[in-house]
């Protein structure tokens, strides 16, 4: 049997996770369309309902722009949901046939059995033996979880290539990591307010709020109900070494900076067309966030 | 935070409960005297300081203080233990026929004492009678509890 050429990696842009002004959003999809080189873009709210109905109208026009420049479509669903509206709004989601969905919960995966779908970073898959069970039922496309260690992502791209359905996996490769998810919304707290009226306090951190410990080290970011790394993960110094293990997709999550450039510089990197000492420095250039860090793989 | 979909402890230590078992395990925990008061850290990271003669609390990531904008608070979860003794003969009302202690992570003295106050409120319970939580105030985290979702105003 030849070998397979490998097939060109592919560049997804994740759900963007803040709560931006919608015009915001929406201006930034437009650019993301024109001008970033991704082959996907994750459009949708993963993070918190309330803010969905702001930027709502804006989609279908986000979502024309986006498919006319060629880019696919993925519409994720929500990490957690609550209340009755948001289950039905899932269901609804996951009943329209013509859209290709992201699952981020379990929720999602038992209703969108049986037709092809994604599955997203917040469903914990630890093993090849979830990973099957997903593919069987349809996910077509896998965003690991965020912990994985390289050993694990390794052993999933193995078994993946040698599955009956075949599964497409994809790894974040830049951007904040999510790291839990709560009913109750830190941020609203932060401010001494409730969650069931939260004034939008989340609008004023278009990277997420900051948070220090009590020395005053900054630690974790807060984004309404989600809690992430205060460094902005970047593995694109790993790339060759997670393309050697037979995975296809990179994840980049929007923050708040040029992510076009961001998508160009990882881009280049898989092309081979930039070295990835020159693409962190470029990317460390992005600022005003410096918290840009190389984070390695963790070999356990 | 969600259940078995937290990776707090993971990224402060390398080790979490889908992983390892262990949420911010004891092997990544230190206690520091700094001046006259004392910092419990958790992977290096600092998750609460106690001035002297206050009650000390282990250092769980969620039950941590912290700081955003200027202002340290308990900003994920009050530091505080659920305990549903005041309520046992409601819940025995409801249907409720086993309890369920938390055991993990914790040591022999601790889970031999909740659960010999157990037994004791369930027999007074059987009786017709209600004990209050007064006597496991010295067990709780922060020397506080909570009736947490049972209580209506909890969110």
């Amino acid at each position: 049997m030849t070998p397979e050429a490998p097939r060109p990696a592919k560049l997804t842009l994740g759900p963007l996770l803040f709560n931006w002004p919608a015009e915001r959003m929406r201006d930034f999809y437009f650019r993301i369309a024109e001008e970033a080189p991704v082959d996907t873009v994750c459009i949708g709210e993963v993070v918190c309902s309330k803010r969905a109905p702001f930027y709502a109208p804006y989609l279908p026009e986000v979502v024309t722009r986006l498919e006319a420049a060629g880019k696919e479509v993925v519409h994720a669903a929500l990490a957690l949901v609550m209340s009755e509206r948001e289950r039905r709004d899932l269901a609804a989601l996951a009943a329209a046939e013509d859209l290709f969905v992201e699952a981020n919960d379990l929720g999602a995966v038992a209703l969108l059995d049986g037709r092809d779908h994604a599955i997203g970073p917040y469903v914990n898959i630890y093993n090849e033996g979830t990973l099957a069970f997903l593919a069987r039922r349809g996910a077509r496309r896998v965003s690991l979880p965020f912990e994985l260690p390289a050993r694990a992502l390794a052993v999933l791209a193995e078994a993946a290539a040698t599955m009956e359905s075949r599964v497409e996996l994809e790894v974040q490769v830049f951007g904040r990591t999510p790291l839990a998810i709560s009913a109750r919304c830190t941020h609203a707290r932060a401010q001494g307010l409730h969650r069931n009226n939260c004034q939008y306090v989340c609008e004023a951190d278009r990277d997420g709020m900051a948070l220090e410990t009590l020395d005053g080290r900054p630690f974790l970011a807060i984004n309404g109900t989600q809690t992430l790394s205060f460094g902005i993960g970047n593995l694109v110094g790993e790339l060759a070494a997670l393309r050697a293990m037979g995975i296809g997709r990179f994840r980049l999550s929007p923050q708040d900076l040029d992510m076009v450039a961001v998508a160009e510089a990882f881009r280049a990197v898989l092309d081979g067309r930039l070295e990835p000492d020159a693409a962190l420095e470029r990317l460390a250039g992005l600022g005003p966030l410096r918290a840009l860090h190389q984070r390695l793989l963790p070999r356990r | 935070m969600a259940e078995g979909r937290c990776l707090l402890s993971s990224y402060a230590t390398g080790q979490s409960p889908n992983m390892n078992g262990v949420c911010s395990p004891a092997s990544h925990v230190r206690y520091e005297q700094q001046g006259a008061a004392l910092v419990s850290r958790l992977g290096g990271f600092t998750i609460d300081r106690f001035a002297p003669g206050a009650p000390v609390g282990y250092p769980t990531l969620c039950k941590g203080r912290f700081v955003t904008g200027g202002a340290a608070a308990y900003l994920f979860e009050e530091p505080t233990s659920l305990n549903v003794i005041g309520i046992l003969p409601e819940l025995a009302a409801a249907g409720v026929t086993a309890l369920k202690i938390e055991g993990r992570q914790r040591g022999r003295a601790y889970v031999k004492r909740i659960v010999t106050a157990f037994h004791r409120a369930i027999e007074a319970a059987a009786r017709g009678e209600r004990l209050d939580s007064g006597e496991l105030a010295a067990l709780t985290e922060g020397g506080r509890d909570t009736l947490g979702a049972y209580k209506k105003a909890w969110r």
